[in-house]
């Protein structure tokens, strides 16, 4: 397979990422397929900012024409709820704002095919559990930022089980910089990832589709 | 009883001024700025440094938690004093309640002089962003990054002179939409860090006790819970682990 694209967008080359996937898909490669090259190339990045190679601000933008990509590909994701593998509800915890990974976990998860419920940043107990209700996702992904705010993740998933929400196999996981195996623990939530990518990996995995 | 300081290169300016403020003659080691989105490199720096210490009775660490980059970290042989704050905003506005009110008020990114500087900030970013894409991409991405934030708080911890920086900050707020507010810092928590007492603001570690993540949330129960019941327990947790914004990434 063409390795390009995931070169190209490893180094942040808008122009020729877009190009290239129109490219790819005008060849008939099947979308999934651009997708997953879409991703080696945010796991290029991500290793350029793990090693300082890239700034911040330069995940951020690869996150941006990585998106901008998958809508080249149309509506591929966006099937029968019958064709996904899974439902996801993610929000941001209460009292926290930052979205950036969250956002990511949500393009990916849309792209890997899972119906995915985002309901934003600063998401109090109330909203998760009623999104929970509504939508009878498998897994419900909580992120966060904020040290500050692991309180608040514990309060939301204890909320969560009192509300008998737990009972039916559904799983819990948590993201964000800070978080980590204590921070699970702490929290009382059924998996921590570590990046994006491995969430989508994990709930494949979870739900049985991998 | 002798005391060494190791301390994070972005709060120089107001450690250095509570230094000669307080008279105290311990020696400083520095560790540079920019690890702050790498939790796990800082504290592999900061526990190399602890590691190179030896006969000092007392390490006062001069960090925030920086997310969780203090967790597991140690002293072999020494006392090691640190403060319980998210990280270093909290330590420069004087206390974490302080940090708390004012981004309960709207999403607030705090700059200070060592964090425009020094710290990899979103100044930072805007800059190289800048060099790299030019402006209406950089604008993209700062706008990505600002999403959930209202306003810019420039501190003034009075260990520089603000109106060197202010013309900056009040343009990039006004160019990224966000209020500008010019707030008081406080070098109260730096005293009481060279100084004392070393009450609950403080962790304070045997030789060869790590950092735990109880530690970090034992505000908790320590303060407040058992006599106000879970208000005081979101309380004392949120005045005392502050958040730590785009982190303050």
């Amino acid at each position: 397979m063409d390795n390009n694209l995931a070169q190209r967008l490893g180094e942040l080359d808008e122009e020729k990422v877009l190009d290239t996937v129109l490219l790819l898909k005008e060849k008939g490669v099947e979308p999934l397929d651009i997708v997953a090259q879409l991703q080696r190339g945010m796991e290029i990045v991500g290793k350029k900012f793990e090693t300082q190679e890239m700034f911040l601000s330069e995940l951020i933008h690869s996150a941006a024409i990585f998106r901008k990509a998958v809508e080249k590909l149309g509506d591929f994701a966006k099937a029968e709820e019958t064709t996904y593998y899974g439902i996801m509800v993610i929000g941001t915890a209460h009292e926290d704002i930052h979205d950036i990974g969250k956002d990511l976990v949500v393009t990916l998860m849309a792209c890997n095919g899972f119906k995915v419920y985002d309901l934003g940043v600063d998401v109090p107990a109330a909203s998760f559990i009623e999104a929970i209700k509504k939508y009878k996702p498998q897994v419900l992904g909580i992120s966060c930022l904020l040290t500050t705010i692991f309180q608040n993740m514990h309060d939301t998933i204890e909320e969560i089980g009192k509300a008998g929400l737990r009972e039916d196999g559904m799983k819990i996981l948590i993201g964000g910089a800070p978080v980590d195996e204590s921070v699970r623990k702490y929290v009382k939530a059924d998996h921590y990832c570590e990046s994006a990518q491995s969430a989508v990996d994990l709930c494949k995995k979870l739900i049985g589709g991998a | 009883m002798s005391k060494l300081i190791l301390a994070c290169q972005t709060i120089s300016d107001e450690l250095n001024l509570a230094i000669n403020l307080t008279g105290v003659k311990y020696p400083v080691l520095w560790v540079e700025s920019g690890l702050h989105n790498y939790p796990e490199k800082l504290r592999k720096r900061i526990q190399e440094e602890l590691d190179r210490i030896s006969n000092v009775s007392t390490i006062i660490l001069a960090f925030g938690f920086c997310g969780t980059a203090l967790l597991g970290v140690k002293s072999k042989n020494a006392k090691l004093i640190v403060p319980r704050v998210d990280d270093c905003i909290s330590l420069l506005l004087g206390s974490a309640e302080k940090r708390n009110c004012l981004s309960k008020e709207m999403g607030t990114y705090f700059l200070t002089k060592g964090w425009i500087e020094h710290e990899s900030s979103l100044w930072k970013e805007y800059n190289y962003c800048l060099d790299k894409f030019g402006l209406d991409k950089t604008r993209k991405i700062i706008n990505i990054m600002l999403s959930h934030y209202s306003r810019l708080a420039f501190i003034n911890t009075g260990a520089y002179v603000v109106s060197e920086y202010k013309d900056k900050t009040e343009k990039f707020a006004a160019e990224f939409g966000l209020e500008h507010l010019v707030v008081e810092g406080s070098l109260k928590f730096f005293q009481k860090l060279l100084l004392g007492p070393w009450d609950d603001d403080f962790i304070v570690l045997r030789p060869g006790e790590e950092i735990s993540f109880d530690h970090m949330m034992m505000a908790e129960v320590s303060q407040g819970f058992e006599e106000s019941g879970r208000a005081g327990k979101l309380i004392s947790t949120v005045q005392l682990l502050q958040d730590s914004d785009l982190k303050q990434r």
